[in-house]
């Protein structure tokens, strides 16, 4: 029975049967005033891509109508830790018109038992090489958000960087999901960003390094260069508009694995790079049950705490805590890393 | 040139275009060279240029004493410092006011309505429009109502010392070598982008139709950076990578080793591509198609074309006898070439294959001579003296109509209804194209 949801994507793959689903238009524009906000917040990693997996994010589903999900054939869950244990809560069991659901394989351990028939998990490989000159460039992408990347975290990450590159490569920074969540009261201040700015600049003392903004990173010429994607906690997101618009653009990951594809499930979603689909459930799941059902009491999913002042979370405090250490914990079992 | 003062206009920021980053640098050496004795004052002005900003460019330029303003660049549109100048020069006389020539990109009918909004300083000032290719011109003069001509054609040029032909054949053995080419086969080659609106669907399709007809292995090479535009002009958007989906579902049965994706090439590889090639085709019918820079250096490498009857691609046969043009007819959603008769060209031009050395020697000669930046700056200083700098008096109806439905679907002004199809009125506007 596991393998039944892959043999259905293979099949649709091998047709070349693209499933058009209107729900999914009416999924992106439909959004309520939480899930723009969200998916603003969490602007462009969240920024919409073509696939016929139907791409998006739970909280993107479950906001708009409770029944949009069931209408689904198949989807692919863009979350990261803390959207697709939420997901997993609402969920806790799929019922029988539940779609196929597509998961990061780095997640997989936070599948549900009762899940894992129906989900296939995917990861994101390079294809063809083309014949782009290599560019001694690297482009590395953060998101500078407090919950995404711990400084000390922040620090392994860049020391794998310099291990990787040569003192005269060109390091490019390009600061994503940067926007506001709603939290425009005083005490939420931006002086995370600058922090992660400064052990940036401080551990790539003697490179030479160039921020981008958003129209430049949109004109630069990345092929033939290399791109470290900086989210080790893959806390709020894993499938990242970036990522696939950076190899589309012809540049390759900095640590890219040299694996044998001809027996694998591919969907391609470019002509340099596509997602391998598996079904290789081989971690137990990371949950404590008990823990999760004590936190849960009197859960309030949305805050808006004051009237002209509003708070976004797509969880309760608790909830988020929880992630974060699932997060944390995934990343130092090396269940998780950058590439 | 008995000019004194002139001033060239540039955008500050890199145009996210390739093809207008090569224009717009090649006008200004085209430009440098024709006033090379003259005093020549370079203005940058960012893309987000504003009323404020053109004030102050406008009052820059009067207190220089400018006489002759060059704009050079396809963003921002001249029409916005044209207000200014008008406000600016208030109270100066038709003659004594400095001459604007402005050179015209494919994106002029997008910018319908900053035009509009210029329609007073239009009527005050003495200007000339130059076009890159016959067609597009037919189409400004259909917008435009002057009472003398105020459009030339000038070509965007193309740098000789990028774009040549190698006799040496040394560029086009180690290109053939790292593509995996043996010398003998025959290599097709289209550069730009891998568009939707250049209907590589049916490049591809047309080519692994015939491609097995010759004696000799035949490639056709596609290089340059996917992009997902498809069709704004009918409200056909897309996101990332939805132009490879939709080319995955309709084309992925084609598609064989002998037809390869090489990726966005450097200028460098560009010529060496050319070179390594025997013939250039691009079956393009993209609406911003007013000149064509990819069959531009191509010729000036010494390829010959197959191109799309199409925009500015038609002008190309002005410029070298090895140009072939295959016949477009407008579908519903797009304009297409004739399929039939674009497997008949192929088949004929592959069968001309593979030129010597001379007669590519020859095409890229012929095609210098009038389109690189020494054969246009020629060709500039050669008209210029000559031009008529006339208000335009009128806009036409098609033209106000233009404006009316770009205010109704910003970006989208030929949509039909709710179809994702273009209207009857795109192919009123963009007949002139297609003929």
């Amino acid at each position: 029975m596991q393998n039944m949801a892959l043999e259905k994507i293979k099949e649709l793959i091998t047709n070349n049967k693209f499933i058009c689903n209107d729900m999914y238009e009416f999924a992106f524009f439909n959004r309520t005033r939480l899930t723009t906000k969200f998916c603003d917040f969490l602007s462009p990693d969240s920024k919409l891509y073509s696939s016929s997996l139907n791409p998006l994010f739970s909280f993107e589903l479950d906001s708009s109508n409770k029944y949009l999900l069931k209408s689904f054939e198949l989807i692919s869950l863009r979350d990261g830790v803390l959207p697709l244990l939420s997901f997993f809560r609402r969920n806790p069991a799929p019922e029988k018109i539940d779609p196929i659901v597509v998961v990061d394989e780095e997640l997989s351990s936070l599948v549900p038992i009762t899940w894992r028939e129906r989900v296939v998990l995917r990861r994101v490989v390079c294809l063809n090489k083309t014949i782009s000159k290599p560019q001694n460039k690297v482009v590395v992408f953060v998101s500078p958000e407090k919950k995404s990347i711990p400084l000390e975290i922040l620090k392994n990450e860049m020391s794998k960087l310099k291990k990787k590159i040569e003192k005269n490569c060109e390091v490019i920074i390009f600061f994503s999901s940067v926007n506001r969540r709603g939290e425009e009261e005083v005490s939420f201040d931006d002086s995370w960003r600058y922090r992660v700015f400064q052990v940036m600049v401080n551990e790539l003392s003697g490179y030479n390094v160039r921020v981008l903004d958003w129209r430049e990173y949109a004109s630069e010429d990345f092929s033939g260069s290399k791109y470290f994607f900086i989210n080790p906690l893959r806390y709020y997101f894993t499938d990242s508009f970036l990522h696939h618009d950076i190899l589309q653009r012809g540049a390759r990951p900095l640590f890219e694995l040299n694996e044998e594809l001809e027996t694998k499930c591919i969907l391609k979603l470019s002509a340099c790079h596509g997602f391998v689909l598996h079904q290789d459930f081989s971690k137990e799941y990371a949950i404590d049950k008990g823990m999760l059902e004590y936190i849960l009491k009197n859960e309030k999913v949305e805050k808006i705490d004051k009237d002209d002042y509003a708070s976004l979370h797509i969880a309760s405090d608790e909830f988020q805590s929880l992630a974060h250490d699932v997060s944390i914990d995934l990343y130092h079992k090396g269940q998780s890393f950058s590439c | 040139m008995n000019r004194k003062k002139v001033a060239l206009i540039l955008k500050e920021e890199i145009s996210a275009w390739k093809s207008c980053q090569s224009i717009t640098n090649n006008l200004e050496k085209v430009y440098r060279k024709i006033f090379e004795k003259n005093d020549v004052k370079i203005i940058k002005v960012p893309e987000s240029f504003n009323r404020y900003n053109a004030y102050n460019v406008a009052s820059e330029l009067k207190a220089q004493n400018i006489d002759l303003i060059i704009w050079l660049d396809h963003k921002p549109n001249a029409a916005c410092l044209l207000e200014a100048l008008d406000s600016v020069y208030q109270g100066t006389s038709f003659e004594k006011k400095p001459k604007f020539v402005v050179h015209l990109f494919g994106d002029f009918v997008l910018d319908c309505l900053g035009w509009q909004a210029a329609r007073i300083a239009l009527n005050n000032w003495p200007i000339h429009f130059f076009t890159a290719s016959k067609k597009q011109k037919e189409l400004v003069e259909s917008f435009f109502i002057s009472e003398r001509e105020n459009v030339s054609v000038v070509p965007f040029p193309v740098d000789e010392s990028n774009f040549y032909y190698d006799p040496s054949e040394e560029l086009r053995k180690l290109f053939r070598s790292k593509s995996g080419a043996d010398p003998d086969d025959l290599i097709l080659l289209y550069t730009g982008r891998v568009s939707y609106q250049k209907n590589i669907e049916m490049l591809v399709k047309a080519f692994s139709t015939i491609q097995n007809f010759f004696p000799k292995k035949v490639h056709l090479w596609i290089a340059g950076d996917w992009d997902d535009i498809l069709m704004p002009y009918s409200g056909k958007f897309g996101p990332l990578g939805s132009f490879f989906a939709q080319f995955s579902g309709t084309s992925e049965k084609y598609l064989n080793n002998e037809i390869k994706f090489l990726g966005k090439l450097d200028s460098k590889q560009l010529i060496e591509a050319y070179n390594a090639a025997d013939l250039f085709v691009s079956f393009s019918t993209y609406n911003d198609e007013d000149y064509g820079m990819s069959p531009a250096e191509a010729l000036s490498s010494g390829l010959p074309c197959l191109l799309s009857n199409w925009g500015g691609y038609i002008s190309f046969k002005d410029y070298s006898s090895k140009v072939e043009l295959i016949p477009v007819v407008f579908g519903a959603t797009r304009p297409q070439v004739n399929i039939e008769l674009a497997r008949k060209n192929l088949i004929k031009a592959i069968n001309e294959l593979p030129l010597n050395s001379s007669e590519r020697n020859k095409i890229s000669k012929e095609s210098q001579e009038k389109l690189s930046i020494d054969g246009v700056s020629k060709f500039i200083s050669s008209i210029i003296g000559d031009l008529n700098f006339v208000s335009v008096n009128e806009f036409s109806t098609d033209f106000l109509k233009l404006c009316v439905l770009s205010e109704i679907n910003p970006g989208s002004p030929f949509k039909n209804g709710r179809k994702l199809e273009l209207s009857d009125f795109y192919k009123v506007v963009y007949a002139k194209y297609g003929s």
